[in-house]
C-alpha cells in the first residue's frame, strides 16, 4: 500500500479526492482497522494509511435500494448493479431481512468478492460488497492489480477442487406418498442413515415441507447438524421457511434463494432426492 | 467421524409396531431414537429403537407393562 505514495502532489489528490467523495460515514470503522493491522505505527504512516484507504474508497459507491423487495429481488438488483460496473467501485444495497442479506453475502462470495453486512436499524441492513479495480483501468494501483490476476488464476481451482458433486435434494418432511406418519418415520430414517454413510454429501438443499427438517424442533436436526460438522453445506430455501414462519427457526445451515438452488441443482454431478 | 456409542438396538415384527413403540416412547419421554435396523442385524428392512446401552432394561419393561411387541434387542456400538 505504500507504493502508491510517490510524490507530494500525489498525496493531494487523494485528499482532494477522498474529501470530496461521500465515504466519510466509513472513515471511522477504516481508521480502526488501520490501527489494529499496523503493529508498530507513528502518526504520519497512520495518517498515509488513512488517506489511502480513504482515496480507495473514494471511488464512486453506488447503492441499491431493495428494501421492500421480495426475494430474489435484492441479489437481482445487485447483480444488475455489478455488471453495469466498468472500473472499480463498491455496491450497497440496502435490504429489509436477513434472508436478503445471507443471499447476498453468499452472492459475493460466489464471485470472490470481499463483502461485508451492517445492521443499520430493525430491519434495515446493508450489504457492501467491494469490487476490485479491473485491469483495463490503467492508473489501478500494483497492489490491487496483482490481487485480480490471483483471483482469476484461482478461479478455475476452485472448480476442480470437487470433481464429484453430491447434492441430496429433501422437497419434503415425508419421504414418498401413501401414509404420512410412515413417511415422516421414513424421511428421519433416511436423515439419519445419510450420517452412517462413509461418504457424505457435499451439500443437502431442502425446500417447500423439506425445510422442516432443518428448523428447531425437528427430529432430523441432530443429524443434519452433525453432518454439517463434517463439512456438508445445508442450505434451505427462504421462500419457504417464510411461507411456513420458519425463518426464525432454521436450526442448521443457511437459508438461500432460486437462483442458487437452480445454481446448485444445475453443478452437481449427481442428485439424490429422497 | 462419528462416535459410536454402547447401544441397545430393539427390533419390532412390524413397522407399526416400531412406529407405536416411538410414540410412547416420546410420551414417556424415554431416551433413544427410532433408526432403520442396523444391516449387521439383518438384511432385511425395518425399524428399530435405538438407545444408550443401560436404558435397555427400563425400555423392555416399560414395553411389556404397556403390552407393546418387540423382536429381539441386541447390544452393540453404533
Amino acid at each position: 500500500m505504500f507504493k502508491i505514495i510517490r510524490s507530494q502532489q500525489k498525496q493531494d489528490e487523494m485528499l482532494l479526492a477522498a474529501l470530496t467523495k461521500r465515504v466519510m460515514m466509513d472513515a471511522s470503522v477504516l481508521m480502526v482497522r488501520v490501527i489494529i493491522k499496523s503493529n508498530s505505527y507513528n502518526r504520519e504512516s497512520l495518517v498515509y494509511l488513512f488517506m489511502i484507504v480513504l482515496y480507495e474508497r473514494s471511488q464512486t459507491m453506488i447503492q441499491v435500494n431493495a428494501m421492500g423487495d421480495a426475494c430474489p429481488l435484492p441479489v437481482v438488483k445487485t447483480k444488475n448493479a455489478l455488471e453495469s460496473l466498468t472500473s472499480a467501485d463498491i455496491i450497497e444495497t440496502l435490504v429489509d431481512n436477513d434472508v436478503a442479506v445471507q443471499n447476498l453475502l453468499r452472492f459475493a462470495k460466489n464471485r470472490g468478492l470481499v463483502a461485508k453486512q451492517k445492521t443499520l436499524g430493525e430491519n434495515a441492513f446493508a450489504v457492501v460488497i467491494e469490487v476490485p479495480a479491473s485491469s483495463f483501468e490503467e492508473s489501478a494501483p500494483e497492489g490491487e492489480k496483482d490481487a485480480i490476476e490471483e483471483y482469476l488464476s484461482c478461479s478455475p481451482l476452485v472448480c476442480e477442487d470437487k470433481p464429484k458433486k453430491v447434492v441430496v435434494v429433501i422437497a419434503s418432511d415425508r419421504m414418498g406418498s401413501g401414509d404420512d406418519a410412515l413417511g415422516e418415520t421414513l424421511m428421519k430414517s433416511f436423515v439419519y442413515a445419510l450420517t452412517q454413510q462413509d461418504r457424505l454429501p457435499d451439500t443437502i438443499l431442502t425446500y417447500n415441507g423439506g425445510v422442516k427438517l432443518a428448523c428447531e424442533g425437528s427430529p432430523a436436526l441432530n443429524d443434519l447438524k452433525e453432518m454439517k460438522s463434517r463439512g456438508v453445506t445445508i442450505f434451505s430455501c427462504g421462500t419457504c421457511l417464510n411461507f411456513y414462519d420458519l425463518s426464525d427457526k432454521l436450526g442448521v445451515g443457511e437459508s438461500t434463494n432460486m437462483y442458487e438452488i437452480v445454481a446448485m441443482m444445475l453443478e452437481a454431478d449427481r442428485i439424490v432426492k429422497p | 467421524m462419528k462416535l459410536k456409542e454402547d447401544s441397545v438396538v430393539i427390533t419390532f415384527t412390524s413397522t407399526t409396531d416400531a412406529m407405536a413403540a416411538e410414540l410412547f416412547f416420546n410420551k414417556k419421554a424415554l431416551r433413544g431414537r427410532l433408526i432403520p435396523v442396523p444391516t449387521s442385524i439383518t438384511a432385511g428392512c425395518g425399524m428399530a429403537w435405538k438407545a444408550p446401552a443401560e436404558d435397555r432394561d427400563e425400555l423392555l419393561t416399560a414395553l411389556r407393562r404397556e403390552g407393546l411387541r418387540y423382536d429381539k434387542d441386541y447390544r452393540m456400538l453404533l
